[in-house]
């Protein structure tokens, strides 16, 4: 869990009120349907949250939820139908692996990623759409503002810019468009996948391109060494020797110079 | 031109049944009239929380189709009336309709709903089974369709209050009390649905002393998070979370003590449903549910009884019809007294639930008298099994639960069947009385800058009372592209539509926003007034400050205000980038291939010709007949095999159907309106709808000595023997569920249970000294079929009950067979030494499904049967368009079940084939070419197999499959595809609006 830093707080002691600032994308079979009876219902929800409207949650791409975040929202909720709801079949079970996916990368960031949550609310549910709003405004408040614009936030620029190139990677969007297929009807050999093998492959793909994305990043502006990186990032250098590799391979680094007994490595425009 | 038919079909009842034959009526270029008794059309579904075996929330399935209804062209809704006069012939009827008026002017009212706020009288609400709270003046629930208020003149004491707050002066007192109609179809179609069983006079059970003994609709109530104890089950006593729940089956059903002998059908699984969604509402909460049989014949009903007994724990003891409840004075628990083996048991629950029966509707004999139909001994309507729609007066058709109990997805098969039906009689009225609007032309917006206009809603004081109307509109004028903003009272109302169209001509507005309530309902209306100013309806935007703002932020003006700014600022980004769009238009071939030549296959075949269309019917064997060869007799008394002929000769005479028989498909391409099919034999056909009815098998079993003892047969072959003559045993048993409900293959096969009483009727009747011993888990005759199962037993066949843990045994010894079981009711084993046994072996899928699925692209389940697009209200329909199932290819049935399917299939693909050209969506994905790798996810993940692979192996999705969900879109590994009017662009702008004025990078 990340702190927030210190001037987030003066400006909320400082200065108006604060309010969250949350966008709730809501499908508009369900959720939609739901916010519109807790209306009807006369359901007396905190104002901080609005809605846009969409027609399945399978079409928020979880890179777009990231950016908003890095742009400064204070909180991302999506809402869909229940497993089994959906009108579009089966586009909610699609919105699910992408969020775990997305919160998942979030969580590796001192970010976090409670400020992003994927719920599902059906046509009849007044109550629970009021309180899964009101339990999520509440938790947004307790973080405080976002504090990406904030001095001192660099860190965490950097870390969600990792996040949403890791979110646009072909490589992992391609898996997570299969993870569902080869969980559910086996893999094309018609054997059945073990859920924690699955999990286990998903899981390291994803570190290893949220490490190469976040080099990659680090290494935009400044010529970086492995051991800075290393630090950086909070992982042995072994392992980011291994991805700072990949990385050249891909095109993606270059080397620049050598410091000491460090070379330097830069990325490429581009990327 | 006298003698030609009307156009248009009348439909009595807006329930389920009612709402689904109108649309299909009015989607088929029908007029159509649905009278509705009650304010409002939904009938029991709307009070219903979850749907079984999907759990499925009722309302979130059934709303879509209420609106439908409600803002359809071609139909018009009729609340607060009841016929009360018929006369004329098939094809020109005169019905005299009568409706009350409530003292509410339908046409004026706008739903606002201030005068229910004000209205100072409250009462129960019977939606709500009385648990709830309504006013004397009411919608009776929040989605009501259409959606005005009624005063109910029990409880209105005339303060006057209500018309003095109706903005738009909707209320009259001094309104005539009724006003009475003529009106001209061409056939009428009776779906009044049925009334619950009342338990109150079964004193034993104390409904009416207890408070804690419920009905399962009342339940129900308490279940449904819009109920009155939003979704929480509480006692009715205390108000207290109920530990222990029980559920009696058969309340009102199988009581021969009060003259009501038939199953109601669908109990058993309703309070399975209610006992599994309690136990998920409240934890810890353990139900136990108590029937005679546990009669799942629906589809995968099975499954959903073995994840309820062996996942959730919920206990269902049978064998026991539970005849009274005791209540502790002091503690206030219920005690039911039960038989398990040989104990009798004492058990104390917190709630008891009755599973309550259907009867005919409260108004069936009014109806059976005005229209002249005529009533079986139970008092719902009477049929033949081969025309199971129609009733003794031509031109009038019965849908739903008026016909017998039934679910839901019967109930639409039907309900479409009987449309089909009316079409058929009213066909050459076609397209005589719908409504068609002329639009001027199109405004060409392209490249010009945004000039957006925006309308705030007052809505009475819905919005205004709490929201600074004025000061959001003043807002809105300072916004990037606004040139224009007002605030209306009701911008719903006629006049100010008629305004947006001059506002839109006057200040040559190019994109227009409504700020008011929720586009669910009212996109339509305003998109209509777009294309009447000659703007092109996407060009539209509604910000919803009411349902999302003043509604649910009632005490918070000025947090209120901010947000309906922050909203109309977001829609205003949005709007900024909408794009005028074109729903593309497919053309319709007028032609229809049937795959299958059993009965469902030409019976559908049959039915489109009826409506005028051409059919291609194709049957793999070289004779048509399919599964029907093999029955010989039927419990009603129709000779099946005398009908079959006369099936075939009318297939063989009808011009319009092409018969293809020894061969199957080849190759299948194309979509709705447009197939391309090859055939094994070379033939080539080009079709616009298709209908699967491949049928299904005879299980073959490997069970009891069967192909090894000539003296073992199947129920199938009992029947040819029968029909040979010279046929006498004397010893014969019938043993259940071969091959059904069985580790192997879970499900049950509906039908045999009622096979078994048929045949072992026959066997009574023909030599009464024979003795038939029927085998049994659960006897299954559910709705009237229950009548064969007492006639059965009347006449001295024996049952006895096994389980899966004492399975029946067979022996095979040089003296003949022995046949051994433990019977669970009497608790003692058998011995039987049988000259005769016959297996009552399983519907099994046809193996050969795979690969029709394979060339269809359309879906099996587990088991191998086709998966239909929505087990409830799309029971006879693919997910892709065009294509359509029926009968045994779905799921066992019986033949009644099938030949309702397959008329309901014809007359969706009739519906189909009655246009030039079809509208698809416009909101589609699209994929930029430049960017596509052919990676091939997006196919992967579409639900609609709308996207293929273009020469270049690039995707390319076809406009006319794709419903618009964008799950590609968020998928797409290169980002290379993107979504019409929810493109990446708009919603990012619509979000980072709240945060960024003037939108973002």
């Amino acid at each position: 869990m990340m702190t927030p830093p210190a001037k987030a707080k003066d400006k909320a002691a400082n200065a108006a009120p604060w309010e969250p600032k949350i966008v709730a994308f809501c499908c508009n079979w369900c959720s939609y349907a739901g916010a519109d009876l807790a209306g009807v219902s006369r359901v007396q929800i905190p104002s901080e949250f609005r809605i846009v409207r969409i027609m399945c949650s399978g079409r928020i791409d979880p890179e777009l939820c990231v950016r908003l975040l890095r742009e400064g929202l204070d909180g991302v909720l999506v809402l869909g139908c229940h497993p089994g709801d959906c009108h579009y079949i089966d586009g909610n079970y699609f919105a699910e692996i992408k969020m775990e996916w997305a919160r998942h990368l979030l969580g590796k960031t001192s970010f976090g990623s409670e400020r992003l949550l994927l719920d599902w609310v059906s046509a009849s549910e007044d109550q629970l759409f009021a309180t899964i709003v009101t339990d999520f405004i509440d938790s947004v408040k307790q973080m405080g503002p976002n504090p990406i614009d904030d001095d001192g936030s660099q860190d965490i620029r950097d870390e969600l810019d990792a996040v949403r190139m890791t979110l646009s990677d072909f490589r992992l969007r391609a898996l997570m468009g299969k993870v569902r297929t080869i969980r559910d009807k086996g893999n094309v050999y018609g054997e059945n996948v073990k859920r924690s093998e699955l999990d286990a492959l998903v899981g390291d793909a994803v570190e290893s391109e949220y490490l190469r994305n976040a080099i990659l990043v680090l290494a935009r502006e400044k010529d970086m060494s492995v051991p800075e990186l290393a630090e950086r990032l909070d992982r042995d250098p072994q392992l980011i020797m291994k991805h700072v590799v990949r990385l050249r391979q891909r095109n993606a680094l270059e080397f620049t110079k050598i410091e000491g007994n460090d070379p330097l490595y830069k990325t490429m425009g581009g990327f | 031109m006298a003698d030609k038919a009307i156009g248009a079909v009348m439909v009595v009842g807006g329930g389920i049944a009612g709402i689904q034959s109108a649309l299909d009526l009015a989607d088929g270029g029908f007029r159509v009239y649905v009278i509705e008794r009650s304010p409002s059309i939904g009938g029991v579904m709307a009070q219903l929380d979850k749907t079984f075996p999907t759990n499925d929330c009722s309302m979130c399935i059934l709303a879509p189709k209420l609106v439908d209804a409600g803002r359809h062209p071609n139909i018009d809704l009729k609340i607060l009336s009841e016929v009360t006069g018929f006369k004329g012939k098939p094809g020109n009827f005169k019905v005299e309709i009568t409706r009350k008026t409530l003292s509410v002017d339908l046409d004026k009212c706008t739903g606002c709903g201030e005068c229910a706020e004000i209205c100072p009288v409250e009462g129960t609400n019977p939606f709500d089974e009385n648990l709830g709270v309504r006013k004397a003046i009411y919608v009776p629930f929040p989605q009501a369709v259409p959606l005005v208020y009624t005063i109910d003149r029990s409880m209105c004491i005339g303060c006057g209050e209500c018309e003095r707050f109706c903005g738009p002066n909707a209320i009259v007192y001094d309104m005539e009390e009724t006003v009475t109609e003529s009106i001209k179809v061409g056939a009428v179609i009776l779906a009044p649905g049925f009334e619950e069983f009342d338990p109150s006079k079964l004193t034993a059970y104390g409904y009416k002393d207890y408070p804690n003994v419920v009905t399962s609709i009342e339940f129900e109530r308490m279940m449904s998070a819009s109920g009155p104890t939003g979704g929480h089950i509480l006692s009715p006593l205390d108000g207290r979370i109920p530990e222990k729940v029980a559920f009696l089956h058969c309340i009102g059903s199988r009581d021969s003590s009060l003259g009501i002998t038939y199953c109601s059908s669908v109990c058993c699984m309703y309070s399975l449903k209610e006992a599994i969604i309690a136990q998920e509402h409240t934890p810890g909460l353990k139900t136990h549910l108590f029937a005679m049989d546990f009669r799942a014949v629906g589809k995968q009903f099975e499954d959903y009884r073995i994840r309820a007994e062996e996942e959730l724990g919920i206990k269902i003891t049978k064998n026991n019809r539970i005849g009274s409840i005791e209540e502790d004075p002091v503690t206030r628990k219920l005690t039911i007294r039960y038989i398990e083996g040989d104990h009798i048991l004492d058990e104390e629950f917190d709630m008891v639930v009755l599973g309550v029966g259907l009867r005919p509707p409260i108004n069936g004999d009014y109806l059976a008298r005005t229209f002249g139909v005529e009533l079986n001994e139970h008092g719902f309507t009477a049929h033949s099994t081969f025309k199971p729609l129609e009733t003794n007066v031509p031109g009038v058709f019965v849908a739903g639960a008026f016909r017998s109990p039934k679910d839901i997805p019967d109930t639409v098969a039907e309900a479409s069947g009987a449309a089909a039906l009316a079409a058929a009689v009213v066909v050459e009225g076609r397209g005589d009385l719908v409504t068609e609007i002329e639009y001027p032309e199109e405004r060409d917006v392209e490249g010009q800058e945004p000039r957006i206009g925006v309308f705030v809603c007052h809505c009475g004081t819905n919005i205004g009372g709490v929201v600074d109307v004025p000061g959001v509109t003043e807002y809105a004028r300072g916004l990037p592209g606004v040139v224009f903003a007002d605030d209306n009272l009701y911008t719903c109302s006629a006049d100010t539509n008629k305004y947006i169209a001059n506002m839109i001509k006057d200040h040559d507005l190019n994109r227009v926003i409504v700020a008011s309530c929720t586009p669910r309902t009212h996109e339509p209306l305003f998109r209509q007034t777009l294309k009447e100013a000659g703007l092109n309806p996407y060009l539209f935007e509604m910000a919803n400050i009411r349902d999302h703002c003043s509604w649910i932020h009632m005490h918070e003006p000025n947090e209120a205000t901010e947000k309906s700014k922050d909203l109309v600022r977001m829609t205003v980004s949005k709007a900024r980038l909408l794009e005028p769009l074109v729903k593309p238009r497919i053309p319709i071939t007028p032609r229809a291939l049937v795959i299958g030549g059993g009965l469902s296959g030409m019976t559908a075949a049959l039915e489109i010709s009826e409506q005028g269309f051409e059919v291609d019917l194709i049957e793999k064997t070289n004779a048509l007949g399919g599964n029907l060869r093999r029955v010989t007799h039927s419990i009603t008394g129709e000779k099946p095999q005398d009908i079959l002929k006369e099936t075939i000769a009318a297939i063989n005479e009808r011009k319009l159907i092409t018969l293809h028989t020894g061969t199957e498909i080849e190759t299948l391409t194309g979509y709705m309106g447009n197939f391309d099919v090859t055939l094994k034999d070379g033939a080539v056909l080009k079709v616009g709808a298709i209908v699967v009815a491949s049928g299904a098998i005879e299980y073959k079993p490997t069970e009891y000595y069967y192909g090894r003892n000539p003296n073992v047969i199947t129920q199938l072959e009992l029947e040819e023997e029968m029909t040979k003559g010279a046929f006498a045993p004397k010893n014969v048993i019938i043993i259940q569920c071969v091959g059904a409900r069985d580790e192997n293959h879970h499900n049950c096969s509906r039908i045999c249970c009622t096979t078994s009483m048929k045949n072992a009727i026959a066997l009574k009747k023909a030599n009464p000294n024979t003795n038939v011993y029927i085998i049994y888990k659960d006897i299954r005759t559910y709705g009237f079929n229950e009548d064969s199962y007492l006639e059965a037993a009347r006449l001295g066949v024996v049952f006895a009950r096994y389980s899966d843990e004492s399975k029946p045994r067979l022996s095979y010894t040089k003296k003949g067979l022995v046949f051994r079981v433990f019977d669970r009711f009497t608790n003692t084993e058998i011995t039987i030494a049988p000259d005769l046994v016959v297996l009552n072996a399983a519907t099994h899928p046809d193996p050969k499904n795979k690969v029709l699925a394979g060339l269809l692209k359309v879906p099996l389940t587990q088991e191998g049967y086709f998966l239909e697009a929505h087990m409830k209200l799309r029971p006879v329909e693919f997910a892709t368009d065009g294509i359509f199932a029926c009968g045994l290819a779905l799921g066992p049935k019986f033949i009644s079940e099938s030949i309702n399917q397959a008329t309901a299939a014809a007359g969706k693909v009739a519906a189909v084939l009655s246009k030039d050209f079809a509208e698809a969506e416009a909101n589609t994905a699209e994929v930029d070419s430049e960017i596509c790798t052919g990676c091939g996810t997006c196919i992967q993940v579409c639900p609609y197999s709308a996207i293929e692979r273009g020469e270049d192996r690039k995707a390319v999705v076809n406009a006319v499959l794709c419903k618009g969900c964008g799950t590609c879109v968020a998928t797409c590994p290169e980002l290379a595809i993107d979504i019409h009017h929810y493109s990446n662009e708009q919603l990012y702008q619509q979000a980072i609006a709240l945060i960024k004025n003037g939108g973002g990078a």
